[in-house]
């Protein structure tokens, strides 16, 4: 395999060798690189195969999305400009987006700065190895996106429209992979290694909330053909947006009327990636290796304030209310200042933040009532248990860390229950990101509904704490933020996340049948307070016996 | 020994490695005393983490008997948890956070009131020069700040007994200094000090006795003048290598030389 895709590649020689590659060393890297990247995905360890699992996903969900692309092109040649505008923007956004959450640590890893940048290996080889190495997984996203819809121009337009939008995927990545490229080159000269980790942070959580809900908005739009007709113009600023150079471009060649706004979109198309590549190339190469090195050294100064802010007044006043014990308070406290600082378990966290709002503008979007009426729906039930899909990333994220080895300390602690340790993470996790969520939440429940929606919002909340409890009392007690994260994706993961999904709707579900039944919750909330001190006092008890060891 | 602050009676451990069983520690036993600094040394592999492991109530499942400042580790690890500190090799710390609020945290853990302890760490932090550090995040220290952080978190609730695995790693000479010279005081109030080390220099300067460990099997136990009675050495190295039994270094060192020039 990795043979194979070198000698893709080597065709290429002369161009990377004319960008001030050199090609023996770059062939060497880089052949490394995969082989270990082919090395993590085959084998029969559990680990391995979720890897391959998640990619062989990966490429099935893209090709469920170019599907649902596809679809816009059922009204035949005239939304073709439509469709193709969309298909190379979602392209771009893809490829952009995944530079920056997966790949970005292929760009900028500096683990192997000890290995590779004491020899003799120019900037631009190393960062065009780099480039390369990211390319073949972007290359893989774009095909993927892109096998559906050249099935359907071969059976609608004919083999060399198909051809040729195969060229137009290739070069819009091509462009997409130096845009962001030439962003992260002048960032990494404008900023330091700390900044720019944390706008990579942002990123990949904006990403990840795009993604989630494109996958939602691509059925609806293909549906919408008011939207698709009024597509049919040129428009001087189309110049400006990259995925019209294709779309304008391809659409006359593939129907006919072909002009000078066109050989203008074409020429676009393909300078412009060319353009990309010197750009990178001349400009912001020459000093990678330097940049790279200087990465790790981060500024630490500029967190200071907001650490001690963090410190102060709000943690101390959650903290003192939510904890029974020293032991719980300072789990509480210390728990809360790492999640808002672990930049990993931002990235595993916050889409989930994202992803609430769009389960509940979704079902607000699909819905039929309109929004004067809604006041007389059940649908408030949507909004107070739509944030528990939060509670369901929050407890299986909470154990891990890319710093799981400090987890050590916990052996070493004279506490009698270790309860009270997870129990204040837990309470800190869920101060911190569940209960800001809801709040927002049910304020536009209790705006919309009325005053008499309150009690539902607070027998919805206990009934989220109650399940919660359940939850992380099913599963072995680990300490927060002491396993490593690359068992994330296993079986057993998705299994508590099904469970738990399952009992929000089962809760949300009796929480229904009371309202319907007439049966006043003020008569059930008592139970419910006495099930959750319970489970909680349990959790917080939690004996040496039952923790997971600590590596 | 009854006074003894630490003793181990036929102490063994294995890891079993699918079927396969190794045994790290054979039989161990050994007593110290109130105030001694024990020079723990033996080659790589040869059991020292793992014995420091179990006496400071990390690792659980061992055979024989073991008590710590007059617990049983066994029945009653937090009694001695909160009796001892320990400084591990290659130790992580919760990056993300600044030195005081880790050492706010163990403190904290450690039963010690929050302002003693911000008074505390604001001082040890000074003494090891990190006091314009204090605020800051670990996730950019060099490994000897991390090193000391990790110290001070290993002696901030003044344990009776400290444990200490390669304590020194990254530290530079002026703090290794401080250290030595710390635990020589510390050891004159009455602590103990259970010092595993690879660097024999000090080892051989701090310690009132050096217990050398080799595959898992105690091989000497005594003063470094006790120990080099009767031998040609000058230095706990070389006594190292006699009774090890590990003498051919020049000989490897030529071939290695041979190999490189070939």
């Amino acid at each position: 395999m990795v043979k194979f895709i070198l000698r893709l590649i080597r065709p290429f020689r002369k161009l990377l060798e004319w960008a001030g590659v050199n090609y023996p060393q770059f062939e060497v890297i880089l052949g490394a690189k995969l082989t270990m990247d082919n090395r993590k995905m085959l084998g029969n360890s559990s680990q391995k195969k979720t890897l391959k699992n998640a990619m062989l996903m990966q490429v099935l969900i893209y090709g469920i999305i170019g599907f649902f692309m596809s679809t816009m092109l059922i009204r035949g040649s005239s939304a073709l400009f439509f469709f193709s505008t969309i298909f190379f923007s979602f392209i771009m956004i893809m490829v952009i987006m995944g530079l920056i959450s997966e790949f970005n640590t292929i760009l900028f890893d500096t683990r192997d700065n000890s290995i590779l940048l004491p020899r003799p290996i120019g900037p631009r080889t190393l960062l065009f190895v780099r480039i390369m190495h990211i390319m073949i997984y972007l290359m893989l996203i774009s095909l993927s996106l892109s096998i559906i819809p050249l099935i359907t121009f071969v059976s609608m337009f004919g083999v060399a429209a198909m051809l040729l939008l195969l060229v137009d995927v290739i070069l819009i990545t091509l462009f997409s992979v130096f845009l962001t490229n030439i962003i992260y080159l002048l960032l990494m000269k404008m900023t330091t290694g700390e900044r720019l980790k944390d706008i990579i942070t942002y990123s990949q959580i904006v990403m990840a909330i795009i993604f989630m809900g494109a996958y939602q908005l691509m059925p609806r739009l293909a549906e919408n053909h008011a939207l698709i007709s009024s597509f049919n113009h040129v428009q001087w600023w189309m110049y400006l947006v990259p995925p019209f150079w294709m779309s304008a471009s391809l659409t006359p060649i593939v129907n006919g009327g072909f002009n000078l706004h066109s050989s203008g979109f074409l020429l676009l198309s393909v300078a412009m990636p060319l353009i990309g590549l010197w750009l990178v190339n001349s400009v912001l190469a020459k000093n990678f290796n330097q940049s790279l090195s200087t990465l790790d050294q981060g500024d630490t100064k500029s967190d200071k304030k907001k650490d001690k802010a963090e410190t102060s007044s709000l943690v101390n006043f959650f903290s003192r209310i939510c904890s029974y014990s020293a032991e719980e308070r300072v789990s509480f406290t210390t728990i809360w200042r790492i999640a808002n600082r672990d930049r990993k378990f931002k990235q595993a966290v916050y889409p989930g933040l994202g992803y609430v709002f769009i389960i509940i503008i979704m079902s607000f979007v699909n819905s039929r009532t309109p929004l004067s009426e809604i006041g007389e729906t059940r649908k408030y039930l949507i909004l107070i248990y739509a944030p528990a899909f939060i509670l369901n990333v929050l407890i299986y994220t909470i154990r891990y860390s890319e710093n799981f080895k400090a987890s050590w300390i916990y052996q070493t602690i004279p506490v009698q229950y270790p309860g009270q340790l997870i129990s204040g993470a837990f309470k800190a996790i869920f101060s911190q990101l569940f209960l800001p969520v809801y709040l927002v939440v049910n304020i536009a429940t209790i705006y919309f509904w009325g005053y008499s929606v309150i009690i539902d919002v607070i027998y919805g909340f206990c009934s989220i704490l109650m399940m919660a409890y359940v939850m992380l009392m099913v599963q072995p007690a680990a300490f927060p933020f002491s396993d490593e994260r690359s068992s994330e994706q296993s079986g057993r993961n998705v299994m508590i996340s099904m469970l738990m999904l399952l009992a929000i709707a089962g809760m949300a579900g009796l929480h229904y049948l009371l309202v319907t039944l007439n049966i006043n919750l003020l008569f059930v909330l008592p139970v419910i307070l006495l099930v959750l001190f319970l489970l909680s006092r349990k959790y917080r008890l939690t004996p040496w016996s039952k923790m997971v060891k600590v590596n | 020994m009854s006074n003894s602050i630490i003793t181990i009676d036929n102490l063994s451990k294995s890891y079993r490695n699918g079927r396969t069983e190794k045994k790290v520690l054979h039989n161990i036993s050994l007593s110290v005393l109130p105030g001694q600094i024990i020079g723990y040394i033996g080659p790589n592999g040869a059991g020292k983490s793992t014995t420091v492991k179990i006496l400071a109530g990390i690792i659980s499942d061992f055979e024989g008997e073991a008590n710590v400042a007059g617990y049983d580790i066994r029945k009653e690890p937090l009694k001695v948890k909160a009796h001892i500190g320990y400084i591990p090799e290659n130790a992580s710390l919760y990056e993300t956070l600044t030195p005081m609020e880790f050492l706010q945290f163990v403190g904290q853990l450690h039963g010690l009131d929050l302002a003693k302890i911000e008074d505390k760490a604001s001082k040890l932090l000074g003494l090891f020069d990190l006091k314009q550090n204090a605020h800051d995040r670990m996730n950019t220290f060099s490994k000897g700040m991390k090193q000391k952080v990790l110290i001070i978190s290993g002696i901030i609730h003044n344990p009776d007994v400290i444990f200490m695995d390669e304590p020194l790693d990254g530290l530079d000479a002026n703090s290794v200094i401080v250290v030595k010279e710390i635990l020589i005081q510390l050891a004159r109030e009455g602590k103990t000090i259970f010092y595993s080390s690879h660097i024999m220099d000090v080892v051989e300067k701090i310690s009132d006795r050096i217990i050398l460990i080799n595959q898992g099997i105690v091989i000497a136990d005594g003063t470094y003048a006790e120990l080099s009675q009767g031998k040609e050495v000058n230095s706990l190295e070389q006594l190292f290598t006699v009774l090890t039994g590990k003498s051919d270094h020049s000989q490897r060192a030529g071939d290695i030389i041979d190999i490189l020039e070939q």
